[in-house]
Order: C-alpha cells, then sequence, then structure tokens
C-alpha cells in the first residue's frame, strides 16, 4: 500500500512537473542573430600586395551568434565572437574567439534590472554612450549593473556601474578604469496629466558620469576620478523642435588631449521644422577638450565612455563616401543646415510624381585657442594648456560639405536621383597624414534607376570625383540588377584616372552577388578594395587596400 | 518610512555626485625622489624614421631617463616598415638583423611601441602604449634587484674587448640568457613628425639618441648556466668587437633574461670610451 501511494505521489510530481516544464517552454522565446564575413587574399602587383606582404594570412573571419532568451519578465542572453583571424583593417588585438557579451535582465512596468554586458545612453550620448558597431569592429559594453526605475509615469531614473570592454582583455586592479553614472530624464506630458494633449512637447534630463582610474604616473599628478555632468531639454511646439545638450568635464589629463589639466565642454543644440513637404534642419556642435575614456592612456577607437554626434551627412555613394570626417574631441565647432522639399505632383516643375530637392550645408572649423598663461605655450603637457571663447570659429576648417540632391520619379518604371557635392577636406588633421595639403573637391553623381517589371529592376549609378589634391581624379560606375525579393548581381568599378602616378591609375573592380530570404542573406564579392576609412557616427577606422573574395551570410530569428 | 527612504536615496545620489570628482592644483608634476636599490630598467622603444608619431614617444622616453637617470637604460630599435629606407632624404637603413627579429618575434605592429623589460601584459602581448610607459617603469623599478651586472670597456679606436660579469643575488629556476648589444647617440638624420612642439613635418636634422647598432652575441644572446642559478654566483663572459659607429657616441647594453618567458631580469649600461 505504502509502495502504491509512493509511485502514485511520485507519479504525480513528475507529471505537474512536466506539465510546468511545458508551459514554461510554452511562454518562453528565443530570438537570435548571427553574422559571418570572410575574406581570401590574393596577391596583386598592381596594387603593392605581395605574397610576402599577405605572409600567408590568406584568409580572416569576422564572425558572432547572439541568443537571447525570455521567459515573462526575465530574459537573458549571449553573444560569441569570433576574430581568426580578423579582417584586414579591424584592430589586431580582436583576434580571438569567446563570448564577450553576456547579460540577465528582469523588467517590470516601473523597474528594470540587468547584470553582466549591457548597453546604455543618456541623453544624446555626450557623458555616456555604449554601443557595438559591427562594421568598425567597435564594442565598448559596460560590464556591471543598470538598474532604470520609474517612480511615475514621466519620470525614469538610471543608474549604471561597471567597467567597459576592452577586446578580449580581463579587468585587472590599477588597470582600465571603473565607470558609474546615474541619469534623470522627465517628460512633462507624461507626468502632468493637463499636458498629456498639448501641442507643447517638453522634457528635461540631467546626468552625471564618474570614472576612477587609478594613478602610478611618475611624471603627473592624475585625477583618479573624473565627472562629468550634462543637462539636456528638448521643445517641441506645433511643427517646430528645439533640443540641446550641453556637458562640462573636470580635468582630464590623458593621452589623447596631451595631458593638459584644462576642463572640457560640449554643446549641442538642434532646431528642426517639419510640414508637408518642407523639412529644415539646423545643428550647431561646440566640443573643447572632450574625449572621454576608462583608461587615459589609450588613443586607440576604444575604451570611450561618451560619444561625440556628428553633424556631417553620411554619404553613401562610392565616391561621396572618400573623405568621411572623423569627430576631433580635442576641439571642433561647426554647424549643419539641411533643407527637404518636394515640389508639389502635378505642378509645372514638380512634373507628374513630384520632385523631391535636398540641399545641405555642414562646416565644421578648429576651436580658437590662447594661452592660459603667460609663460605656457599652448597645450603643453602637464599644464591648463590653453583657453577658448566659446563661439569664436578658427580660420583652420577641418570639413566642409554642400550638397545638392534632386530626386525625381519620371514615371512609374522610372526614377532618378542628381547629386553634386564640393567638398573641403583636410586631410592632414582628420587622417594624420601629416604634410598632405586640404583637399577641394567637386563631385557629381548620377542614380538611375528602371523597372522592366515590378519584381525586375536595374540600377546604374555613374560617379565623378574632380581634385587637385590626394589621387587625383576618379570615376565609378555601377550596375546593379536586382530580382525581388530574393537575387542580386552589381559589377562596379572606381578607376583612379587622374593619379598623378600613371602606374597608380589602377581600377578598382568588385562584382557581387546574393541571395536573401526572409530574414537570411547570402552574398559574395570579388574585386579590388582600395585604401580608404569607414566612418559610422565620426567614429573611424582605416581599410587597407586588398584583393579577393568577400562572402557575408546574415540571419536573425 | 517612504518619506525617509526617498531622503536616503537623494543623500546617497549627492554623495556619489560630490565624492566622484577630483580637481588636481598645481603644479601638476610629480616631485619625485627616486631612491636607487640598483634596480635597472630597460625601455625598448620600436621606432622608424618615417613614423610621425616617433617623436613624440622619444620625448616621453628621454622625459623619463630624465627622471630616473641611470636605473633606466633606452634602447630605439629602428625595424618594420617605418623603418625602411628610401632614396632621398631617408636612405639610411637603420634596422639591424636582431630588430628585425625581435619585432617578428614580439609581434609589433603598432608604433611607436615599448617594451619595459620584456614583460608580457598578457600572454604574448609585450607591447605597452607610450603613455603607459612611466606606470610601467615605475613598477619594475619598486621591484628588488635579482642580479648584478658589471661591464668593463676597453676599445683602441673601434675596435676593442666587452667584459661583462653577472653576479646572480638569488637563487632562480628554469634557464636564463646573457644578451649583450651596442646602442649609439648623435646620429643625425631625417625624421618624419607630426608635433609642431618638436619641429616641422620633416625634421631634417634630427638626432637619433639610444639607437640599437647590433647584437654582439646574436639575437637571442648566448646561455649563462647549464644548471638553475644559485645566489651570488657569477657569470663572466668577454667578447672582441668592431664597432660600426662613434666609438665616443656608443654604449654597450647588456641584460640577463629568462630564456622562457624571455622577461628582462637585470640590464646595465656602459660607455665604449
Amino acid at each position: 500500500m505504502k509502495k502504491i501511494l509512493f509511485v502514485f505521489l511520485f507519479l504525480s510530481a513528475v507529471t505537474s512537473s512536466y506539465a510546468q516544464f511545458s508551459e514554461m517552454i510554452n511562454k518562453s522565446e528565443v530570438h537570435g542573430s548571427f553574422e559571418t564575413d570572410g575574406m581570401y587574399y590574393h596577391a596583386d602587383d598592381a596594387m603593392g600586395i605581395t605574397d610576402s606582404l599577405i605572409n600567408g594570412r590568406h584568409f580572416a573571419l569576422n564572425g558572432y551568434a547572439e541568443i537571447i532568451y525570455s521567459l515573462g519578465n526575465f530574459s537573458a542572453g549571449a553573444r560569441f565572437e569570433t576574430y581568426i583571424p580578423p579582417i584586414a583593417g579591424f584592430d589586431p588585438r580582436l583576434e580571438g574567439s569567446g563570448i564577450p557579451y553576456m547579460w540577465a535582465s528582469y523588467t517590470t512596468e516601473k523597474f528594470s534590472f540587468t547584470v553582466g554586458n549591457f548597453y546604455e545612453q543618456f541623453g544624446n550620448g555626450l557623458v555616456l554612450r555604449t554601443y557595438q558597431e559591427w562594421t568598425l569592429g567597435y564594442d565598448n559594453s559596460l560590464n556591471g549593473i543598470r538598474v532604470q526605475y520609474q517612480p511615475v509615469r514621466g519620470i525614469i531614473l538610471k543608474g549604471v556601474y561597471g567597467t567597459q570592454r576592452f577586446f578580449w582583455n580581463k579587468y585587472t586592479k590599477n588597470g582600465r578604469g571603473i565607470v558609474k553614472g546615474f541619469d534623470t530624464e522627465i517628460s512633462f506630458n507624461d507626468l502632468i496629466k493637463p499636458m498629456a494633449d498639448s501641442k507643447l512637447r517638453l522634457s528635461l534630463g540631467g546626468s552625471f558620469v564618474s570614472k576612477y582610474q587609478a594613478d602610478n604616473d611618475p611624471i603627473y599628478k592624475l585625477p583618479r576620478d573624473v565627472g562629468t555632468g550634462a543637462a539636456r531639454f528638448s521643445v517641441g511646439i506645433g511643427k517646430f523642435n528645439f533640443s540641446s545638450e550641453y556637458a562640462h568635464k573636470i580635468n582630464d589629463p590623458s593621452a589623447i588631449n596631451n595631458y593638459i589639466y584644462k576642463e572640457g565642454d560640449a554643446f549641442i543644440f538642434n532646431a528642426s521644422y517639419s510640414t508637408k513637404g518642407l523639412g529644415i534642419l539646423a545643428v550647431f556642435k561646440r566640443i573643447d577638450n572632450f574625449s572621454y575614456k576608462s583608461d587615459r592612456a589609450e588613443t586607440a577607437n576604444a575604451l570611450d565612455i561618451n560619444f561625440l554626434p556628428p553633424i556631417t551627412e553620411a554619404h553613401t555613394y562610392m565616391l561621396a563616401s572618400m573623405y568621411p570626417y572623423a569627430t576631433q574631441p580635442n576641439g571642433e565647432i561647426g554647424f549643419q543646415i539641411q533643407v527637404n522639399y518636394k515640389i508639389p505632383r502635378k505642378s509645372k516643375l514638380g512634373g507628374k510624381y513630384g520632385t523631391d530637392i535636398s540641399v545641405n550645408f555642414s562646416q565644421i572649423n578648429d576651436i580658437v585657442r590662447k594661452p592660459a598663461g603667460d609663460t605656457s605655450a599652448i597645450g603643453l603637457p602637464g599644464t591648463l594648456g590653453y583657453t577658448s571663447d566659446f563661439f569664436e570659429f578658427s580660420d583652420h576648417i577641418f570639413m566642409r560639405d554642400i550638397q545638392v540632391q534632386i530626386h525625381k520619379k519620371f514615371s512609374r518604371k522610372f526614377h532618378a536621383t542628381a547629386t553634386y557635392l564640393n567638398q573641403v577636406f583636410d586631410i592632414a588633421t582628420i587622417q594624420g597624414h601629416t604634410g598632405d595639403p586640404v583637399i577641394y573637391n567637386n563631385i557629381g553623381i548620377l542614380d538611375m534607376t528602371y523597372k522592366f517589371t515590378s519584381r525586375k529592376s536595374l540600377r546604374m549609378e555613374l560617379q565623378g570625383l574632380f581634385t587637385k589634391q590626394d589621387k587625383g581624379d576618379w570615376v565609378a560606375a555601377l550596375l546593379e540588377y536586382t530580382i525581388s525579393p530574393h537575387w542580386f548581381i552589381t559589377a562596379s568599378d572606381q578607376w583612379n584616372y587622374g593619379n598623378p602616378e600613371s602606374d597608380e591609375q589602377l581600377h578598382f573592380y568588385t562584382v557581387a552577388g546574393g541571395y536573401s530570404i526572409k530574414t537570411t542573406r547570402f552574398s559574395i564579392t570579388y574585386g579590388r578594395q582600395r585604401e580608404g576609412v569607414v566612418c559610422v557616427g565620426g567614429v573611424c577606422r582605416q581599410v587597407p587596400a586588398s584583393s579577393g573574395f568577400y562572402v557575408t551570410i546574415s540571419s536573425s530569428f | 518610512m517612504k518619506n525617509f527612504t526617498k531622503i536616503l536615496s537623494i543623500f546617497v545620489v549627492v554623495l556619489f555626485v560630490f565624492s566622484a570628482c577630483e580637481k588636481v592644483s598645481p603644479p601638476y608634476k610629480e616631485s619625485n625622489n627616486t631612491e636607487d636599490n640598483g634596480k635597472r630598467v630597460l625601455l625598448e622603444e620600436y621606432t622608424g624614421h618615417t613614423c610621425v608619431n616617433c617623436p613624440t614617444a622619444t620625448l616621453v622616453a628621454h622625459e623619463l631617463k630624465e627622471l630616473y637617470g641611470e636605473n633606466l637604460i633606452l634602447m630605439a630599435v629602428h625595424a618594420g616598415s617605418f623603418a625602411d629606407p628610401h632614396p632621398g632624404l631617408f636612405e639610411n637603413d637603420y634596422r639591424t638583423e636582431a630588430g628585425n627579429d625581435w619585432l617578428t618575434y614580439f609581434g609589433i605592429d603598432q608604433f611607436p611601441s615599448g617594451m619595459i623589460n620584456r614583460i608580457p601584459n598578457a600572454p604574448g602581448d609585450y607591447l605597452v602604449v607610450r603613455d603607459k610607459w612611466g606606470t610601467k617603469i615605475a613598477e619594475e623599478l619598486a621591484k628588488d634587484p635579482v642580479a648584478e651586472i658589471k661591464i668593463n670597456n676597453s676599445f683602441a679606436g673601434k675596435t676593442g674587448t666587452i667584459e661583462v660579469n653577472v653576479k646572480f643575488l638569488i637563487e632562480l629556476e628554469g634557464e636564463h640568457k646573457l644578451f649583450v648589444g651596442i646602442t649609439e647617440d648623435s646620429i643625425v638624420s631625417a625624421q618624419k613628425n607630426n608635433n609642431p612642439e618638436i619641429g616641422d613635418d620633416i625634421i631634417k636634422d634630427y638626432v637619433f639618441m639610444h639607437m640599437f647598432r647590433g647584437a654582439v652575441n646574436g639575437t637571442w644572446g648566448e646561455d649563462i648556466f647549464n644548471e638553475a642559478v644559485q645566489a651570488d654566483k657569477e657569470y663572466t663572459k668577454t667578447y672582441h668587437y668592431t664597432l660600426t659607429g662613434v666609438p665616443e657616441n656608443s654604449h654597450v647594453v647588456a641584460y640577463v633574461y629568462d630564456t622562457d618567458s624571455k622577461s628582462i631580469l637585470q640590464v646595465e649600461e656602459e660607455d665604449v670610451k
């Protein structure tokens, strides 16, 4: 009898556990994504790529796989990464494989708690922004604790504490710094009921971030705790929007600023107007000594605690993106004005479908620096460095970019975009080509698409870049045939016909094809990659010249 | 209770804010009084005459040399693509066989880079960025010496003998080697530069100091003992050598290191004349 009772109870327990387990599985969600980028390099004598330069390393691979599990308020995830070895142009310290990103989180309506690796941004990122950019090989995630609390609707409080990722290096005592931060955001339209439907949209925010790093330097007295604070607002009235953020940093002598003890400032102001057929954007930005890293000795693209937003147009056309701008954390002042206008349909100028016109003007100059004292030269290490008037523009232009773009749909089958750019680019300062003159160029681009059927289309780009500096004139052409929604095939060529060195007047041709279905994409490219720079959000990496095959596979579920 | 929690939370936040800032008052430089415990440290700087960032790194090295005097020994190794000779201003070839071998072995691919006593940061990672040289050197100098090295040179013109005596102060496991090399000062030729405080974009009469000119006993030196080292054990080796440079500007640098880890235990420098 006892045995029967025991078996009965045991089976009941197992059945109940199984039922609970099944219910848990049914309520669970699993998401993931992966991407593999592989490269095969071969020698190309015309480009100066020899077998000895490749040195046996014909293959390179960057890959990741991420998985996220969630059940109710609980979620957890991990990302595996491998760089064996990293594709040329990626930091060699990435070489290796492992799980550099792992986290668990509990989230309710008012409260969220995360342990492990996480990304976070306060406001515009001037004092804190951790993020990952796969195309740059950039990841400055925090490893620690993140807490978010919403005491009432309209107020969000956040706190973070941890250390940043630095390739595969584990945190060690007296190594890189510890980061802690606090942010508050108040949305008045959510907080104050009468304002819920108001045409006035108002929010305020404030942040404070501090880093601690030990000082064992024998030459300089270095501050161990460096704090930054920021205040921001956002106001929307009807069709107008205004937002701004100001940040201040106390003394932070570092390798980036040549160990000066000047305090830093960052300021950004946005104004926009948007109505049907017309959009206007104006941005002003000033940066003064605002590099903020959790290791004061680091100079590469790593360990940045904050993010300095760019105000330049992000170009995607081949020749237009030849000279991308990299934000200058030691000092820059600039503005951007952009106007987008749609000439109405069925008007004389607009035609049957209307015509889109976009004009963009961006310019960034150096700030003006004056000696901080009677005896110190500007920027000497171990001094206050300099003083600088807030609104003064130096005559030294880092970058100017004027773009006029017209897009017109001529028929149901054919549309085209014509673009003109005029650029000024201080390559010596921005890319470290010491001694090279400022580049002045004009670029013309014609982008045409013809739809044979609703699924088949052919796109052609014709581009020309004209300059007397650097490598001289270029022309480029691209043909892309798409069979929607799955297939594409592309052929392109960039020809540096104007290079002053006749044996460097090379063609950089590529042929590519790809297939995509739902969230999975496969592509293969063969050809030459010219030396250049890839920038995302003002953060850049060098891309060396290469020749060979490039394969990408990506998917998500 | 709710009010108390709110007040406590605000207090914690305010405390956090005000404890997280350290404002340094001038003077901003340390007043160092370094004691000489006999420990010497080698700073190997990997450089090249077309490396625009290298003059700034060399300035840092010299600043540290001024701070630590004879406790810090500098060796500027010209290797890699930035040391390649080019027709015209940069036609001189300052590369050496040993320098090229070390470049490959230690995976030096960033310029300027340094190694401090060849102590790795992590397995296989020896490079120390310029701005951490001071910290790493201070850490090494704080350690007790495990050996003494004495160098006696006798040169007539460019040819002479180098006598190196190594005396270990403690017992040591493993195998150890002795390396002897030559450095030279005051070599004048062109150098690329991007620091306006130092000079123009191309400094035509740049003065190279502590330039590594070659190994006396091979890239990796030679074994000291075939057995474990005992305290007070001495080892003396004599070399006959012919210099390639100016004897009055040349120095002999000798160091002992652990054969497996490549870490340098003690180093010494002596003028040729």
